[in-house]
């Protein structure tokens, strides 16, 4: 699914900062993956690259055959909308639209049928448990809530790979503990790959495999000990 | 796409609706202008046009003369072959006593040999005519309209009182006619006469203003121009009632052209506050587009996004545009209509404006366009907005590109260009204004922005120092948004820019004018039959100027006659008077030639004079001559001398009385120059002349100075129009400080809440914003008064160059620059108030959680 | 059909020309230009003068009266003539001058109005402009040149219990600008005076006016009508004229059928 060959992502002009120093990573289709390090480690850097938000300085990242680093911003929004979704932290919703209309969006701007937005968006509303909050706001919502709701749009498109930035970084542990239940729960009946960057230990240990990085290297890489629970 | 649009575009408008609603009117404005102004135009021309159809009725050809038709011609034309019938006509506008009923078009017709040419009967059917016999043996009979009469509440034999050349006179109803064709002219406020009463009452002498010619049947028009053009000579001009309206439309086109540039300008204005607007709304949405960028929106998704959002804004307030354009442009008719009225002797009928469709749809499309220029680069922005600054915290705004030198560098040269362009024309007219125009403008948009930066990080120490909490906020403010900051500062400039390029031009040319006046202008009193400057109501018969001499005190008097002819397609002043005693009070600019040889050459040799711009215009100097068309036939007067006029803005021709007299056998007068004798008190003159010609002939007596005023007041009657434009400008600009100051607030409403929560008081933050509205205007200013008076100088230059042929040494517009430095800060301060108390009022907790 | 020339007087004239005229019963198969002819010769007169009382009844039935004072002299082709009127006082002053021309040319007409102080020429695009608002035109009001006409007997009519001649005149195309296309003549037999007209326009199959004269005197030997009658039928509206104080052939001063005297004030 995911193949990384020594990448390596630099940022801006005279004060060079190198944020990826030659990443080797492959990650198979139907893992589920924590990446984890302090920060500057670069885990936010990868994780855009893996997303397409972002192009490698050097080097190839092959997403599901596809090799997004000679890729133009179109091709790879195109990309993504077929193949990645994102969960996020702060979540990312559109406040000013209703919890169905957050899910659509994804659809919508794939030019989906209204018929077909309404059928999809309502079974991933189902999938999260969020059935009966189609019509709030975002506002209106806890923030287990809304990460559900982001979640929601995630699946929504039906994407293979997911990645997920600090899904849990902004909930308690309650609600942490929900969301990655959720996770997992769709990582096992959909065989989605999800790849989270991640702080929190416990997260992480929800995954299959740990990845860790430190100034922009692999430091670790291997099996989770208890992982998937 | 469209479902973005309905809910995210929308929910945005929703939460933002005082920001949207102002952006809005920025289109509204510049469009309301615009169409108010091509609709009061096309009214305009269209009521002359289709006065001038209805009155010509079936005449094929119309003969007018500079000067006016003598009587005799009458006969000739009739005995000419292929002629059916001809009518004289003198037309004029008076106004009745009670002004509320309009002006009214006086139509002085042969009642006797009319009924072939209107068409309209003026016994039977069409018209009322009480007693023919008793219409025409009294010479105060006129005929109206019966709904005019209805709204005067005239019965026929009742009397209306109306304004003529001489006095106030009552005329009596004795005929109504039947609202249709004729009687619709001028909006139905006619009023028809005796043309030989006509002649009577606006001192035309034995003259009309035309005469209407109907061909008969199997003469074709090309045919009778030919017959009568032979028969009549080249100083009278046989025209179509077509050409004749045609022509009086280019008039009023080339008058309202220049409003067009205003409307324009207006827009540009409006354009730039979308841009702004669009600006802020592009980074303030940056997460939302990130978030769509990440959720699979490829880049031209986000732009379109933002470009219909932009359309549907234009589309909006192009049609509210329109509908504030139709309230305004009543006014601006009215306006316009008084202007071509006295500058130019064209009269539209009132009637009230029309908005034809084709004025709709152009007003919306360019609420559309511009609209979507104004959007253009911010939705680009947007478009190219990576998701990864997206969801950076904190430290995003739209980036100034960090190296400004080659926007600078392009900058600078494009006003050179326009500078060098505007200095050595390399090509002339309509396009070279155009495009000195563009130049400028895209250096003016590429250098205010670095500019206004530069100025503000100079100011900001300055303002720290004048207050350190407020100071340093609206400075930070202003910096840490360079591209809010400077689209409001350029929307603003540009008005300026405006205002002060307008304000200096027209100031200018008064000045100019005035200082004309003082040496040209240099008789004690004048004596006028006409208020009207270019159609005189009445003129005065050439012996009144022996019984002005015999008034006690007055030492002497010389004839004024002007006539108004077209040269080459020109419509061009020639003006006589008696040259020798003229030229010992009056003291002439001289471009070649000099006084004595105009005393020569022009008070004894027949030569004339003319004046710079017609040298300029038909190429012609000392040592050629000027081929006139005289009623005996064509004259060459050769050119004594060139001297610096104002008579005309198409060039005026000068020559001695009896010159004049000789080729065009024309003894009236328009104005008697009269100068008193030392010692003499010039009132007690006047009121000795006043009581002389009373009950006798119209006379409008000034003293220099009033003189000199009235002329003053027409030409600022001129400007009139002018003066709205600019000051919807600055309304304009107004707006943009508004908007500015709104999302200003908006952007750093968690600041603010953390300033609060630090200890901030209402007052300290309601100062800020205030002062960032000082500053913003003040930055304007110091960017405008260079900006303007490049503009002010190619106006009067090149522009005033192209128009009217005249130079004027440019005069600073020190009166608007101090009336602005006085208003400015008022009006930025009440600019500042709405987005202030906004400030003011935000609950920290609030604040604080904002996004 | 004839076609030898007479003379006819206009109809402002004819009553006056043809007072007087005895009865033409002597022609047994009569012909009309030699009955026009022979009526032009019984009723000439050198001059003539009268006081006119005007009074025009509109479709609505309103009612205008004015006065004038008429002189002629000469005769048909050489005729020359003056009206003044004389009331009410608003109109007080206007004169009317008339001035016959050869054949095949309309007659010179000038109409003074003393608010203007001068006179005005009634140019021949006039000629179907009705007389200072009467029933009239001004080609009513000029010299009848025989030679414009066609004329042609039409049979016998009685008109007013007198038997009368029918004729129809058609103006000729090189006889200059007339309004009408046809117009009918009623000759009384047997003083050949002209009792009836009536006036097609262009077009027309029906008379547009018809003119009648009535009240036949015979006035220092000759006939008069002192009576006429003018009906628009178009416009529902009719002209009466009042004839008083009729005399014939006294002197008219020299002068009086000039410019210069019609544009004296009160010049008669």
């Amino acid at each position: 699914m995911l193949r990384l060959q020594n990448v390596v992502k630099t940022y801006g002009g005279k004060s060079a900062v190198t944020a990826l120093a030659g990443i080797d990573l492959t990650v198979t289709g139907g893992e589920m993956v924590a990446i984890m390090g302090p920060s500057g480690s670069g885990k936010s850097t990868l994780l855009n690259l893996l997303g397409g938000l972002d192009v490698p300085t050097s080097g190839s990242i092959l997403v599901a055959g596809t090799d997004l680093a000679d890729k133009g911003e179109k091709e790879r929004s195109m990309f993504r909308r077929t193949t990645i979704s994102y969960i996020f932290q702060a979540y990312h919703l559109m406040p000013t639209l209703k919890v169905s209309q957050n899910v659509a969006l994804p659809l919508h701007l794939a030019g989906e049928s209204s018929a077909e937005v309404s059928r999809r968006v309502a079974q991933a509303l189902k999938d999260v448990g969020l059935e009966g909050r189609s019509s709030h706001l975002p506002d209106e919502l806890s923030g287990g809530e809304r990460q559900r709701v982001a979640i929601a749009r995630a699946l929504v498109t039906g994407a293979p790979l997911l990645l997920a930035d600090e899904p849990t970084g902004n909930l308690d542990t309650a609600r942490g503990e929900e969301i990655l239940n959720l996770l997992r729960a769709i990582h096992r009946e959909r065989g989605t790959t999800i790849a989270m960057v991640t702080h929190d230990h416990h997260a992480a240990s929800a995954c299959d495999r740990l990845i860790r990085l430190r100034d922009g290297r692999v430091e670790g890489d291997g099996p989770v000990a208890g992982g998937g629970r | 796409m469209n479902f973005l649009l309905r809910t995210l575009s929308l929910s945005y408008v929703r939460r933002h609706l005082m920001k949207t609603m102002l952006t809005l009117l920025g289109v509204v404005v510049g469009v309301a202008t615009f169409s108010a102004i091509r609709s009061a135009q096309g009214t305009l021309v269209k009521g002359i046009r289709s006065t001038v159809d209805r009155v010509a009725g079936k005449a094929h050809l119309q003969i007018t003369m500079a000067g006016g038709v003598p009587e005799e011609v009458q006969e000739k034309v009739r005995a000419l072959p292929g002629i059916r019938a001809i009518s004289p006509v003198i037309e004029q506008i008076v106004v009745p006593e009670r002004g509320e009923l309009g002006s009214l078009m006086v139509i002085g017709i042969d009642l006797l040999g009319d009924r072939e040419m209107r068409e309209y009967g003026f016994e039977g059917e069409d018209a009322d005519l009480d007693d023919p016999l008793l219409f025409l043996a009294q010479p105060d009979s006129a005929i109206f309209t019966r709904d005019f009469a209805q709204r005067a509440g005239l019965k026929t034999g009742d009397t209306l009182p109306v304004r003529v050349p001489t006095g106030v006179r009552r005329v009596a109803a004795r005929g109504l006619l039947s609202p249709k064709g004729f009687a619709e002219a001028f909006g139905g406020n006619l009023m028809v006469v005796d043309v030989y009463a006509a002649q009577e009452l606006f001192g035309r002498g034995r003259r009309f203003d035309r005469i209407d010619v109907r061909l008969a049947e199997g003469t074709t028009v090309a045919q009778g121009t030919a017959t009568l053009a032979k028969a009549l000579g080249p100083a009278y001009r046989v025209e179509t009632p077509d050409r004749r309206g045609k022509q009086m439309e280019q008039t009023v086109n080339n008058f309202v052209a220049g409003f067009n540039i205003t409307s324009g300008f207006a827009l540009s204005i409006g354009t730039f506050l979308i841009f702004n607007a669009f600006n802020v709304a592009v980074n303030r949405r940056r997460r939302d587009i990130g978030t769509l960028r990440a959720l699979g929106a490829t880049p031209r998704q986000v732009q379109s996004l933002f470009l219909m959002e932009a359309l549907v804004i234009g589309l909006i307030g192009g049609a509210v545009g329109c509908l504030a354009g139709g309230a305004i442009a009543e006014g601006f008719l009215k306006m316009m209509g008084q202007t071509t009225d006295t500058i130019y002797g064209v009269t539209s009928s009132g009637g009230s404006v029309r908005f034809p469709p084709g004025i709709i749809l152009e007003s919306v499309l360019l609420g559309i366009v511009a609209s979507l220029i104004g959007a253009w680069n911010p939705a680009l922005a947007a478009s190219r907005i990576s998701p990864t600054e997206a969801f950076a915290k904190g430290a995003f705004q739209a980036k100034i590109a960090a190296n400004q030198a080659p926007r600078i560098a392009a900058g600078v040269v494009a006003l050179d260009c326009a500078i060098l362009m505007a200095l050595f024309p390399p090509y002339a007219g309509n396009p070279l204004i155009l495009s000195i125009m563009a130049l400028g403008g895209v250096g003016m948009v590429l250098l205010v922005g670095p500019l206004s930066r530069l100025i503000l990080r100079l100011l900001a120490p300055l303002l720290m120092g004048l207050s350190p909490v407020a100071g340093r906020l609206c400075s930070d403010a202003l910096l840490g948004a360079p591209r809010r900051t400077s689209g409001t500062v350029m929307a603003m400039a540009f008005s300026l820019t405006f205002v002060f390029g307008l304000g200096g031009y027209m100031g200018s040319m008064t000045a100019t004018m005035v200082k004309w006046m003082d040496d040209v202008l240099t008789s004690d009193l004048y004596v006028r039959a006409s208020a009207n400057w270019s159609r005189p109501d009445f003129l005065f018969p050439g012996t009144l100027r022996q019984e002005l001499l015999k008034v006690p005190g007055v030492r002497a008097v010389e004839s004024v006659r002007t006539i108004r002819p077209f040269y080459q397609g020109h419509q061009i002043v020639i003006s006589s008077f008696e040259v020798g005693p003229v030229m010992k009070r009056i003291k002439y600019e001289y471009f070649s030639g000099n006084e004595q040889s105009i005393v020569q050459g022009v008070g004894r040799q027949g030569m004339c004079f003319v004046s710079e711009n017609f040298c300029g215009r038909f190429n012609l100097g000392v040592g050629q001559s000027v081929e006139l068309m005289t009623p005996t036939g064509p004259v060459r007067f050769p050119i004594a001398a060139v001297v610096r006029d104002y008579g005309s803005d198409q060039g005026a021709i000068y020559m001695d009385r009896n010159t004049y007299l000789r080729h065009w056998q024309d003894d009236r007068v328009d104005i008697f120059d009269v100068s008193v004798a030392a010692g003499a008190d010039v009132g007690q003159v006047r009121n000795l002349m006043r009581a002389k010609l009373a009950g006798k002939m119209p006379a409008l007596i000034s003293t220099r100075q009033e003189f000199i005023a009235e002329i003053k007041k027409a030409i600022d009657a001129f400007h009139a129009l002018t003066r709205v434009t600019v000051f919807l400008a600055l309304v304009v600009a107004f707006l943009g400080i508004v908007t500015s100051l709104l999302i200003s607030v908006a952007e750093r409403t968690r600041e603010i809440g953390v300033l609060k929560a630090l200890g901030a008081i209402p007052s300290q933050i309601v100062r800020s914003v205030v002062v960032e509205a000082l500053v913003i205007s003040l930055v304007a200013v110091i960017v405008a008064i260079p900006a303007g008076n490049l503009f002010a100088a190619f106006m009067e230059g090149a522009v005033a160059r192209f128009y009217t042929g005249w130079s004027m040494p440019h005069e600073y517009p020190w009166e608007i620059m101090a009336q602005l430095l006085v208003t400015l800060p008022f009006v930025s301060t009440l600019a500042a108030c709405i987005p202030a108390r906004q400030a003011a009022r935000l609950k920290i907790t609030e604040a604080i959680e904002y996004e | 059909m004839n076609t030898r020339k007479i003379w006819i007087s206009s109809l402002f004239l004819a009553m006056t020309v043809i007072s007087g005229l005895m009865a033409a019963t002597v022609f047994a198969a009569p012909d009309a230009r030699a009955l026009l002819k022979e009526s032009e010769n019984r009723h000439r007169t050198r001059t003539q003068q009268y006081a006119g009382h005007l009074t025009v009844v509109n479709k609505e039935g309103k009612v205008r009266k004015k006065g004038w004072k008429s002189y002629r002299q000469g005769y048909a082709g050489d005729a020359k003539n003056l009206v003044r009127f004389t009331e009410p006082p608003e109109v007080k002053g206007v004169g009317f001058l008339s001035i016959s021309r050869p054949a095949g040319q309309n007659a010179d007409q000038w109409l003074y109005l003393p608010s203007m102080k001068r006179e005005r020429r009634i140019a021949a695009q006039d000629r179907d402009a009705s007389f200072v608002g009467t029933d009239f035109n001004y080609e009513d009001m000029e010299e009848f040149d025989h030679e414009k006409y066609k004329v042609a007997m039409q049979g016998e009519q009685t008109v007013d219990g007198q038997p009368c001649y029918v004729i129809t005149a058609i103006p000729l195309e090189s006889g200059g600008r007339s309004i009408y296309e046809k117009k009918i003549l009623y000759l009384r037999k047997d003083i050949l005076y002209l009792l009836r007209e009536d006036l097609f326009r262009k077009g027309d199959k029906q008379p547009s006016k018809i003119f009648t004269l009535s009240d036949l005197q015979n006035v220092e030997g000759h006939w008069v009508a002192k009576r006429w009658e003018m009906s628009d039928l178009k416009k529902g509206s009719k002209t009466t004229v009042i004839l008083k104080e009729i005399t014939f052939d006294k002197p008219q001063p020299v002068g009086r059928f000039t410019l210069q005297n019609l544009n004296r004030e009160g010049g008669d």
